[in-house]
Parts: C-alpha cells; sequence; structure tokens
C-alpha cells in the first residue's frame, strides 16, 4: 500500500489533467471515446512528443529553439522527394530518403548550435531566422507543390501495425525512452541541467558549455528531422505547411510538461504527458463542434494562458526562495 | 594607422547607404527591367506601392527592437485590423469610421502586447509570438475563409487619389516618428530603457509605461499600414500579412538596428526597407522566383547580425 | 629558518599582468607559494587578489608573466586544466546549481561513472561518495539529496567547500569562504584547512579579517591597487603593521571627517519588513552620515533597494523629511520627486547607462524637471553636464564620451552627477568606493564630507571596516535582514570589534 502511495507521488500532475479531459470530452460527445480516435490522439501525439524531447533539452539549457516546425516541413519534403524520386520505392531508397531528411534536421541544429553556442548570438534571432531560411528552402525545393503519393512501405512507417499498435507509437515510445536515459542517466544528461542551471556555474565547475549547447540543439534538429518525416508518413503528402506551428505546439507540451522556460528543472517524461495533453485537447475541441478556424484561435489562446501562468508562477515561486533564504540563515 | 581605423569607421557608417547603391547599380545593369532612364515605371511603383508598406512597418519594428524586444505579430495584427475595419467598412459604408475602427484595433493588440511584456513579464518573443496565432485566429474566424473586397464609398480614393499618396503619408508618419525618437525626452527614455531597463527603473523611469506606449504605436503603426495596404490592393482578407514580421525584422537589422537593444533609428528603418524592396525586386527581375524570397530574407538576417558583430569590434578598439 | 628550507616551492607566481578594460588589475605580481603552507593574501576591496587566484585557477587568461607549478611551465586555459593540475579554488560568491541536489554539485562534470562508453552515471556511488564526504567534513546533517535551494546560505557555503575538497587538490585557493559562516563552521573549516596543510596540500587563502588570518595563516602576502607589497612570515610582523601595508601610507588624509551637528530629521523607517529584511528601525537626520555596516547577504543593499522603491515592501513605515510616504505603490519616481537618491552598488548594471553617453546620463534623472514640455534642448543638456563634469572633475575628454569607456573612480562620479542633477537631500551610497583607486576614493569621500556639510542626509553601506569607522556619524548593524545594533561615535568608541562582533554573532562585544 505504501508503495502505491509513493507510486501515485510519482505521477506528474499532468496526468490528472489529461484524465479530467478525456472524461469532460467524452461527456460532452461519446464518440470522443472509440479507439479509432483514441489511437489518433496517440498517433498524433507520437509525433508531438518526438519533436518537443528536442525543445525539451533545449528548454533545460534555458533557450529557445523555434525553427523546429519549418525544419519538420523542409525535411519530409527532402525525404519524399527522393523517396517518390523513382517509379519503385525500394526500401534502399527509402532509407536513403530518410537518412537525407534526418541529415537537414541535423545541419540546422548544428548551424542553430554553433551560432548560439560558439558565439553567442541571440538564441531567439537565430532560431527565428533559421526557421524562416527552412520554410524558404522548403518552398524553394518543394517549388510550392504538395508531394504524396508515397509507397505502401514508406507509409508502414507511421501507420503499420505491430501486435495491434501503430507503428508510429512503438516508434516514439522507443525514441523517448533513448531521450529520457540520456537526459536522467549521462553525463551529457547531467550537464544539459546544469548549463541551463546557471551557465557560470557550469563553466566554472570545467563542462564545456560550447560543446553542450551544440550537441542539445543538434539533437533538437534530429528530433524535428524524424519527427518530418514520420508527420509526411502519417498525413501521405509533404508542404511547407507540414510543420507550421509545431513550434508553438512543443513549446506548449514542454511547458504543461513541467519545464520552465528558465531552464534547469523539469524534465524529458513530464513533456510526453504534455504532449498527450495537447493532443487530446485538439481532437476534443473537434468533438465539441468548433470549426478548424475557431481551433486555432482556441489553442492559441490556450497556450497563452499556460505560458502566463507558467511565468506567473515561476515569479511567485522565486519570491517564495529568497524570503525562506533570509528565515533560516 | 589612426587614418585608417577612422576610414573605416567612415565606411561602416556609409556602409548601409553604400550597400543600397551598390545593390541599386547591379540591378540596374544585370537585369533589363528593374531600372533604365526610358523606363521608370518599376521604379516608381517600387517607391510609390511597395517601399512605403515596409518602411512603417520597419519603424514599429525598430522601436521593438530598441527595447531590446521584438514584435512578431506586427503581420497578422495588420491582417486583422484591415479585415475589421474591411468588415465595417462594408457594413456602414463610412470610410472615418472604417479608418478609426482600424486603427482602434491594432492599437488595441499593441497594448496588450505592451501589458503583456510589461506587466506579466513575459518574454517579448513568447508574448508577440502568441499574439500572432490569436490575432490570426481571430481574423480567420471574422471572416470564415472568405474575402472582402468591392469597397463602398471614397475609402480607396482616400488613399490612391494621387499616385504618391502612400508614399506621402509615410514620409509624414516618419518624420514624426523622427522627431519623437530623437527629440523628446520619450524618445531618450525608450533608448535607456532598451539599453539597460533596470538603471531605467533606478533612474525614475516609468519602465512598464514605455512598454506600453510603445508597443500601441506598434500596433497603430501596423494598423494603418494595414489601411494603407488593403486601400491599395482593393480587398481584404487574413492571409495578407503572413510574411511582413519577418520582411520588417530583416529591413530593421540590415538598416542598423543592432539587435542587442538600446540603438537604431528611423533612418537605418528607411534605408533598412529600402535594401530589402530592391534585393527582393531585383531578384524577381533576375528571374529568381519568388519561393527564393523568404530563403533570402532569413539569410538577409543572419547576415545582419553577423556584420553587426563585426562593426562592435571594430568600434570598440 | 631551516624549517622552511625544507619547504620546496609549489607554484612560481613571475611578473604577472592582468588588464580590463581600462583598468589595470594586476601589475607586475610576483610571489611563490610553498608546498604544505597556508599562504594568506591580504589587501583591500580592489587590491587583485581575486583576479590572481582567478587566473591561477584557469578562470582568466593573463595578458603577460609566468605560472610555473612544481617547476614546470603551467598555462591554464579552463578551469578543466587547472583541477587535471591539481589546483582547484572556493569562490567567493556562491556558485551553486539551484535546482539540483547536493550530490550533483560536488560531483557536477565529474560524476561517477559505470559505463565509459555511454558515460552512464553510478548514482549510488556518488551519492555515498558524497555522504562520506559531508561526514568526514563534519556537516552530515546536510543530505546528498537535499536540494541545494532549499539550504541556507551558510549551508550553500559549506557545500561549496566540499565541492573543492572532493577533488584531489595540491592547492586549493580558497577566495573569502567565511563570508557568511556561523563560528562552528569556521572552526570546522579551519580544522580542515590544518589537517589538509599537514597532509602537504598548499592552501591560498583570501581573507579581509585580520584575526583570522593570524589565526591560520603560516606566511601572509600583501596586496595594494594591483600590486605586490611584500610577503612576510606570520608572528615576524605585527597586525597594525600589516593594516599599514595593506592601505598605504594615506591612511590618515584619507578619511577626512569633519562632524556637523545634526539637523532636522531626513528619514525615519518604523517596523519595515521586506523580502529579506524585518523590522527595521532607522533613522537619518541633515547633516549625517550612517553607516550601514554587516556581512555580506546581510540584506542591506535590499533593504536600501526597498527603501528608494526598486524593490517591493511588505509592510512598515516610510517618513521622508517628517511626511509619512505610502508605502503601497512607492516606485524610485516617486522616491526622486520626494529627494531622495540612491548610488548603488552594481554601478554597471544599475547604476548607469554603459552604452550611452557621459551627458545623457547625468540629464537622466531630472528629464522630466529640465524639460517641461518634453522636449530636449541640446543647449541645455550640455550646460548642465559641462558644470556637473567641472565640479565633480570628471576626467574625460569631452561630455560625448560613452560612459563604459570611463574609469570606476569616473563612473562613479557620474552616477553622483545624476543624482546632485536631481537636487536630492537624501543619498544613499551603497558601497561607494567598491572597484575604485585610492585617489578617486578620497576624492568621493572628500564630496561625501561637502554633502554632509551642505546639510544633506547621508545613508551609506560598506563592508570597507575603515571606510565605514572612519566616515559614520553612527553605524547601524545588520546581520540576517535585521538591525542588530546602533553605535554612535560621540557615545562609544567605534572600534572595529564592536562592528563586527554585532555583523558576526548579532550581539555586542563583550569587552566594549
Amino acid at each position: 500500500m505504501s508503495s502505491f502511495l509513493k507510486f501515485t507521488k510519482k505521477i506528474p500532475g499532468t496526468v490528472y489533467s489529461i484524465v479530467l479531459l478525456v472524461v469532460f470530452f467524452s461527456l460532452v460527445n461519446s464518440r470522443f471515446l472509440n479507439p479509432l480516435n483514441l489511437n489518433n490522439i496517440l498517433k498524433n501525439a507520437s509525433i508531438l512528443t518526438i519533436v518537443a524531447m528536442g525543445v525539451t533539452m533545449v528548454m533545460l539549457s534555458a533557450k529557445m529553439d523555434l525553427s523546429v516546425g519549418y525544419v519538420m516541413s523542409l525535411s519530409a519534403i527532402v525525404a519524399s522527394m527522393i523517396i517518390t524520386s523513382r517509379e519503385e520505392t525500394t526500401i534502399g531508397l527509402i532509407i536513403l530518403g530518410c537518412l537525407a531528411g534526418v541529415a537537414v534536421g541535423v545541419i540546422f541544429g548544428f548551424f542553430n548550435g554553433i551560432m548560439i553556442g560558439k558565439y553567442k548570438f541571440d538564441y531567439w534571432l537565430i532560431t527565428f531566422s533559421s526557421m524562416a531560411i527552412a520554410q524558404g528552402l522548403s518552398l524553394v525545393v518543394s517549388n510550392g507543390r504538395i508531394i504524396s503519393g508515397y509507397s505502401k512501405n514508406f507509409r508502414a512507417l507511421a501507420d503499420g501495425r505491430i501486435l495491434g499498435i501503430s507503428s508510429i507509437i512503438i516508434v516514439a515510445v522507443f525514441i523517448c525512452a533513448i531521450m529520457i536515459f540520456i537526459s536522467t542517466r549521462t553525463r551529457f544528461g547531467y550537464a544539459i541541467y546544469s548549463v541551463g542551471d546557471s551557465e557560470e556555474c557550469a563553466n566554472k565547475s570545467g563542462i564545456n558549455v560550447t560543446k553542450t549547447r551544440i550537441w542539445i540543439y543538434v539533437i533538437s534538429g534530429l528530433m524535428a528531422g524524424l519527427g518530418g518525416i514520420l508527420l509526411a508518413s502519417k498525413t501521405n503528402s509533404a508542404s511547407s505547411a507540414l510543420g507550421m506551428g509545431y513550434e508553438f505546439n512543443a513549446i506548449a507540451a514542454v511547458v504543461v510538461g513541467g519545464t520552465p522556460s528558465e531552464g534547469g528543472r523539469g524534465g524529458l517524461l513530464g513533456t510526453v504527458f504534455g504532449s498527450i495533453f495537447i493532443a487530446v485537447m485538439k481532437s476534443g475541441l473537434q468533438f465539441v463542434g468548433l470549426t478548424a478556424h475557431w481551433q486555432t484561435l482556441m489553442i492559441g489562446f490556450f497556450i497563452m494562458a499556460i505560458i502566463v501562468s507558467d511565468v506567473t508562477i515561476s515569479k511567485l515561486k522565486l519570491k517564495k526562495e529568497l524570503r525562506r533564504i533570509y528565515k533560516d540563515a | 594607422m589612426r587614418n585608417k581605423k577612422k576610414m573605416q569607421i567612415i565606411l561602416y557608417k556609409y556602409s548601409r547607404v553604400m550597400i543600397f547603391v551598390l545593390m541599386f547599380l547591379f540591378f540596374t545593369f544585370f537585369t533589363d527591367t528593374f531600372f533604365s532612364f526610358s523606363n521608370m515605371n518599376n521604379i516608381r511603383n517600387i517607391f510609390a506601392q511597395q517601399v512605403p508598406f515596409l518602411m512603417l512597418l520597419s519603424i514599429g519594428m525598430t522601436l521593438a527592437i530598441i527595447l531590446k524586444g521584438i514584435d512578431l505579430s506586427i503581420g497578422t495584427v495588420l491582417a486583422l485590423s484591415s479585415c475589421v475595419a474591411a468588415m465595417v467598412l462594408q457594413a456602414t459604408g463610412n470610410s472615418l469610421l472604417c479608418i478609426l475602427t482600424g486603427l482602434a484595433v491594432g492599437s488595441f493588440f499593441g497594448l496588450v502586447n505592451g501589458l503583456l511584456i510589461s506587466k506579466v513579464g513575459l518574454s517579448p518573443y513568447i508574448a508577440t509570438y502568441s499574439i500572432q496565432w490569436i490575432s490570426k485566429g481571430i481574423a480567420y474566424v471574422l471572416l470564415a475563409g472568405t474575402q472582402i473586397y468591392n469597397f463602398p464609398g471614397n475609402f480607396r480614393q482616400l488613399f490612391t487619389g494621387w499616385f504618391y499618396t502612400l508614399l506621402l503619408i509615410a514620409f509624414i508618419v516618419s518624420l514624426i516618428m523622427w522627431f519623437l525618437m530623437s527629440k523628446t525626452t520619450f524618445g531618450r527614455n525608450v533608448y535607456v530603457v532598451g539599453n539597460n531597463s533596470s538603471a531605467a527603473r533606478l533612474s525614475g523611469v516609468k519602465v512598464d509605461m514605455i512598454y506600453i506606449v510603445t508597443f500601441t504605436i506598434i500596433g497603430f503603426l501596423a494598423s494603418l499600414t494595414g489601411l494603407m495596404y488593403i486601400a491599395n490592393l482593393g480587398a481584404a482578407e487574413p492571409i495578407i500579412g503572413d510574411s511582413f514580421a519577418l520582411q520588417a525584422i530583416a529591413a530593421t537589422l540590415i538598416g542598423g538596428t543592432s539587435f542587442g537593444g538600446g540603438k537604431g533609428s528611423v533612418f537605418s528603418a528607411i534605408i533598412g526597407s529600402m535594401i530589402m524592396i530592391t534585393l527582393t525586386n531585383g531578384l524577381l527581375h533576375m528571374g529568381v522566383g519568388t519561393y527564393w524570397q523568404q530563403f533570402a530574407i532569413g539569410v538577409v538576417i543572419v547576415f545582419s547580425i553577423i556584420l553587426e558583430r563585426g562593426s562592435a569590434r571594430l568600434l570598440k578598439d | 629558518m631551516e624549517k622552511e628550507s625544507v619547504k620546496e616551492t609549489l607554484l612560481e607566481i613571475e611578473n604577472i599582468r592582468k588588464e580590463f578594460v581600462g583598468v589595470l588589475a594586476l601589475d607586475d605580481v610576483s610571489l611563490s607559494i610553498r608546498k604544505g603552507e597556508v599562504h594568506v593574501i591580504v589587501g583591500e576591496n580592489g587590491a587583485g587578489k581575486s583576479t590572481l587566484c582567478k587566473i591561477i585557477c584557469g578562470l582568466y587568461p593573463k595578458n603577460s608573466g609566468n605560472l610555473c607549478f612544481e617547476g614546470i611551465d603551467y598555462n591554464p586555459r579552463n578551469v578543466r586544466d587547472a583541477q587535471h593540475t591539481g589546483i582547484n579554488m572556493i569562490h567567493q560568491e556562491l556558485n551553486l546549481l539551484k535546482h539540483r541536489t547536493v550530490a550533483q554539485n560536488i560531483y557536477v562534470g565529474v560524476e561517477p561513472i559505470s559505463n565509459k562508453l555511454l558515460k552512464t552515471i553510478n548514482v549510488k556511488k556518488m551519492n555515498s561518495d558524497c555522504k562520506a564526504l559531508l561526514t568526514s567534513l563534519g556537516i552530515d546533517y546536510i543530505e546528498p539529496t537535499m536540494l541545494i535551494k532549499n539550504l541556507s546560505i551558510a549551508q550553500q557555503q559549506m557545500v561549496e567547500v566540499a565541492k573543492a575538497l572532493s577533488h584531489k587538490s595540491k592547492l586549493l585557493i580558497m577566495d573569502e569562504p567565511t563570508s557568511s559562516l556561523t563560528e562552528r563552521e569556521v572552526e570546522n573549516l579551519f580544522r580542515l584547512t590544518r589537517k589538509l596543510r599537514d597532509d602537504g596540500v598548499s592552501v591560498v587563502y583570501i581573507s579581509h579579517r585580520m584575526n583570522e588570518l593570524m589565526e591560520i595563516g603560516d606566511r601572509v602576502t600583501i596586496m595594494r591597487d594591483g600590486k605586490y607589497i611584500g610577503t612576510y612570515n606570520i608572528g615576524e610582523i605585527t597586525m597594525d603593521e600589516i593594516i599599514m601595508l595593506m592601505v598605504g601610507r594615506k591612511i590618515t588624509k584619507l578619511y577626512n571627517r569633519k562632524f556637523n551637528k545634526p539637523g532636522e530629521e531626513a528619514l525615519s523607517v518604523r517596523n519595515l519588513t521586506g523580502l529579506r529584511f524585518r523590522n527595521v528601525n532607522l533613522n537619518v537626520r541633515r547633516g549625517e552620515i550612517v553607516g550601514i555596516g554587516g556581512l555580506i547577504g546581510a540584506g542591506r543593499t535590499e533593504l536600501m533597494l526597498s527603501i528608494f522603491g526598486y524593490d517591493a515592501i511588505e509592510s512598515g513605515e516610510i517618513y521622508l523629511f517628517g511626511k509619512k510616504v505610502s508605502t503601497k505603490g512607492w516606485n524610485p519616481n516617486k522616491a526622486i520627486a520626494g529627494s531622495m537618491a540612491l548610488l548603488p552598488e552594481d554601478r554597471k548594471g544599475l547604476g548607469l547607462i554603459l552604452s550611452m553617453p557621459i551627458k545623457a546620463n547625468v540629464v537622466q534623472s531630472s528629464l522630466k524637471k529640465m524639460f517641461k514640455s518634453g522636449i530636449i534642448r541640446k543647449k541645455d543638456e550640455n550646460e548642465t553636464a559641462e558644470k556637473y563634469v567641472r565640479k565633480l572633475r570628471i576626467v574625460t575628454p569631452s561630455i560625448d564620451q560613452l560612459v563604459e569607456n570611463l574609469s570606476g573612480g569616473n563612473q562613479q562620479k557620474v552616477v553622483l552627477a545624476k543624482w546632485l542633477c536631481t537636487n536630492c537631500d537624501l543619498l544613499i551610497f551603497d558601497e561607494p568606493t567598491r572597484g575604485i583607486d585610492v585617489g578617486a576614493k578620497a576624492e568621493i569621500y572628500e564630496l561625501m564630507n561637502e554633502l554632509a556639510e551642505n546639510n544633506c542626509a547621508i545613508i551609506m553601506i560598506s563592508s570597507e571596516i575603515n571606510e565605514i569607522l572612519n566616515l559614520s556619524d553612527r553605524i547601524y548593524v545588520m546581520k540576517d535582514g535585521e538591525i542588530k545594533g546602533e553605535i554612535d561615535h560621540k557615545k562609544d568608541v567605534i572600534t572595529q570589534e564592536a562592528v563586527l562582533s554585532l555583523a558576526m554573532t548579532g550581539k555586542a562585544a563583550v569587552n566594549e
């Protein structure tokens, strides 16, 4: 029993909110609970989680990455163009396409990392301009078209089923497990937290801050690349608008998952639940009967409310901490 | 040695004008259609119908960047306020009411940005990025996927009656903004807050007020641009503002406003917007596809901050 | 003599020079650290002690000179290099990861790993190692899994000590490690220091507390204004001689305070409570200089920022020139209108707009008063700036010079000019001479004297004991956010012991 209590303590608060949301939406519309929809929610959450993993690492290190959305588009387009380049799609071609797509993400991450970690440029501006560059390139490469018509093999990446579970969910669980392991159990993971907590302290303790930052952005780019390919496989299309807004949703998922923007605390596990939360929310708004435009607006309001409360709460907490130190000093 | 240094500093000071001139000459020589004395049409169009919009938006963006901030919502606020204005115009046919509503909507969203940044304490990026999504969302919901055209009354006539009306408006607004920023205590305080907001507060500057007023001005400028834009275009739809924020940022930075805050001027916004328009228009005449534009804008931003970093080193020692 | 010849040299420092933008921090410093000694370095603030140590441990690059460790050239590029060589440092400022545990902080960057390839961390080993370390330091009431943010400042300082000791050191540098420790922990630290010395580790110990140096040191090096003054064996030099060498011969001329008859009450604070201070009562009269003494972190700066309206006030009352002010919505703007001024400790961060010219800084707080229409008249601005540059003897080529290019002393004068321009009557100086050379110091003191004579009221926070002893009419001493006592120069003789005793223990000295 006590171990059970201990276990419940470990469950993040987000889980309860997810349960509440699901209950609410299923009361409004009973079709919300049908297995097809739940599976669809998890599939959406999977892609968001993968992208948000990278964004979490960036935010843990007290920076931000706005470029992930359009990097997803670009990597999806590059991968799709390679995959659809021949009449007959071989497995080799798919692998080549995926590698190229991932490479696009890594290149963008590396660019962000070098500019921010090594040359200390403002991270907002750098990731914002790489977002613009990625968007521009995705228009150029695709020539503004929507690419579609993949082979079955490629679509199986996201749509296939293994033991009755969508393959994309399994892929996401696998990636999340690796990323969580890295962040909580390795020196690199510890360094991410240290750099985000206090860059000065990390530096004085002998951590190579520059290298750590570059790696963090490379991982973020890598995750965006993977996310883009999987999204293309899931939606059966790729265009420059494919990943639009994903950075916004990812930031929200991270914040809901308990990693505030000032860095140094929180974790990747929370982000998993944060992503599910966002996915439930989005699907729920559909089931409540809102039009697509209203959904965008509501999500925008909602995410802003989350961010505002995050900032306000951390302000209050900071005040409390200041007071505490003085009391028992 | 010292003379060489002085030369370098002077060169840097006028580098933006030189970039503009060189770019202009380049496109004149390498394209047939960009500019020639026998065919002034393209240039006239650029200055009468493209530069004014970007100029006003860049002045707004310059204000935000001087405050160590940014306004990512400038494009969508422009779109929303012009959509609302167009709806009012269609419903009432009253041009004055339409203009007033448009300006009010823009100023309101600017005010909200200012409040979020100063009172709530959000980073300007997050605050204006959220407002970007929200204002876009509202515009889409209001128009529900339609477009408004065939404006009644003399609305279009007001802005486009004379070929250079738009340029004239932009010029007058620039003059007012130049005066405000360089001659008044308000302008001085904006620079001070941008340089060091804590020191500003300790010296008695009402920092929150500066943020709120400045972002309201930015919102106002955005909506004014929006009105001019739909009057020129003859139609309003939510999609019009999408790439404006990015263009305005690029223009501001290439014009020489420092991203570190506290530095920048109305003049650099003007020269920056002329550089950007020349570049995008020139590329078009070179036969480079429109899809490259976005890419070029991104590269320009990165290029300008690297240029600024280099110049900071030059000016320091 | 025989005993010393046994001890060989561990680190030879030769002709080190270090310049920060415009400021010469170290000027041709040479000294040698022997194996197994506790080498104390003393000097006033800004003497270059910390800079020297930061060069040794790889945080700053030197401009010229040589370092020689165990007979080999030693050129650390970063902290890692220094750590590999066996040099570790306890920093003066707390440098910990707030949201991480004690163990994670102590082993940051060098966590014990269980798999070389993946570099996975052996958490169990890390925590048990940490426990053992903390026990050996006699601070086992701190658990390895506690979060740093939940510890008190003194406990955090001990974690910092433990972090430095967790590395195998040949040379351990301690930069004022006792600044916020309680007596018991200080004793513990000294016990450990002696043990380390007996094990053959050299310790460089920076302090400006005289009694500490006599208790712990083997040899003492004195520095002044970035220069090396001399090295002596403890026991062959008296405390008075050390102080003489530290401050130089100008000591009597430096503080030339004429005490005035105090006038009407300028500020009175009753039961003021804020985030970092509580129930503060104090008052200042015109013509007085009131010193606020105490250790770093006692809440002095926070108190003054709150009185000035920069930080929030939770409860209590403020009377300014006899009139009660409303503490709700109290802000710097209103304080300035009430003829207050504050020269902050963090001059560059809070006092000045560094990348703006002198003239803009001088008129900054008087914009509203000078230009009622809201339009700036260049002529007035220039004239005002010229006037104050002359009056305060600010050394600069022109009033268009950017403030960031001025020396510390001239920067402080610009801050002062800004406030004099507002015609203020009550000035709060927070560490007025930190990072300022001796010449400018004397000028600042002279200006403060002059202001007091001209019927201004002055509050001065200072950690420099000589400054506060010699300038103040009265001294309030703060500890843990409370005022622990008041010493009046007329009633009591103000002594160093009286102030330090209040500051450290909160009780008046026994032999007062």
